[in-house]
């Protein structure tokens, strides 16, 4: 026969219990002189470590940002160092500085199935 | 009332009500700290300064003794958390979980020790919400609405937590006698 504690049962034995603890309960003094000194232990580091921890916090954020921001460089193109080498066919066709009519050349023109293509060669090639 | 550092009247006042609470809310920081009263006393000079000095304010909107033991409450449960992450990072698990053992009675009240040893352990085997909400009904003597502000849950939660602890601590606590 299994027997279980009533409501009245649970308070007495939960009252038995408060009274115990209540017997050896420090005085409010006590407590609060404690308090007291680990309030004055702790007072002289607390601004300083708010200040320190504001302040990387702010670098952290910052750090973050501006990684988040700041473009990524991109890797280097092998074929942008051809570029200024590059002349385009109809180059002939600008003017130059001191040039009344521009002077096309034919020879600039890509030649199909004749070889590789001329407009890569310096002039004095053509 | 509130605790403003200039208002020496409030001051007083504030200091007064933690004087006349002293012993609940220490008995209430030992029951939140599953009865190792070195932590209990250190959360509850925590929560003397936090009401003191501001951080914790008296809004009125539920009597001083609740809304003390709900600063306990969230007092405690940082400690715990802070407590948590020391242990993880120094790996002392085994030394800790020694220590929170509840310490043996002794007490001239044999039988009075064994039932209270009997309801400790069954305490300490109820799941935190059960266990706190049942401590605060049965042994700090507040309606299951306080205890779910003390405990910052929904009244509904509170209720089930307080039917689901009892019937356990019931099981827990029952004896089987001979027909």
């Amino acid at each position: 026969m299994t027997i279980e504690p009533t409501d009245p049962d649970l308070h007495a034995r939960f009252r038995a219990l408060s009274e115990n603890d209540l017997a050896s309960v420090p005085g409010f003094d006590a407590v609060w002189a404690r308090a007291a000194a680990r309030a004055q232990r702790t007072r002289p580091f607390a601004a300083p470590m708010r200040a320190v921890a504001a302040a990387t916090g702010i670098a952290a954020a910052t750090l973050t940002l501006w990684l988040v921001v700041s473009p990524v460089p991109a890797p280097p193109n092998p074929d942008a160092a051809a570029l200024p080498d590059w002349r385009t066919p109809t180059d002939t066709l600008l003017a130059g500085a001191g040039d009344p009519f521009p002077s096309p050349s034919w020879a600039t023109l890509p030649t199909a199935g004749l070889g590789q293509p001329s407009f890569n060669r310096p002039p004095e090639n053509r | 009332m509130t605790a403003d550092r200039g208002d020496q009247a409030g001051q007083s006042e504030l200091r007064r009500e933690l004087v006349v609470h002293h012993r609940a809310a220490h008995a209430w920081a030992n029951n939140c700290c599953r009865r190792d009263r070195t932590e209990a006393e250190e959360v509850l000079q925590v929560t003397y300064l936090k009401v003191l000095d501001g951080r914790a304010r008296f809004g009125g909107r539920s009597s001083f003794r609740t809304w003390l033991f709900g600063v306990i409450h969230r007092t405690a449960a940082d400690h715990r958390r802070r407590r948590a992450l020391r242990d993880l990072l120094s790996l002392r698990w085994g030394v800790e979980e020694a220590s929170r053992a509840p310490a043996p009675a002794a007490d001239a009240g044999v039988e009075n020790a064994q039932q209270r040893a009997l309801l400790e352990q069954a305490l300490a085997v109820l799941p935190r919400r059960q266990r706190e909400v049942l401590l605060l009904v049965f042994y700090h003597e507040l309606t299951v609405e306080d205890a779910a502000a003390v405990m910052a849950i929904g009244i509904g939660s509170a209720r089930q937590h307080y039917a689901r602890g009892k019937e356990r601590l019931r099981k827990i606590l029952s004896v089987t006698r001979p027909a």
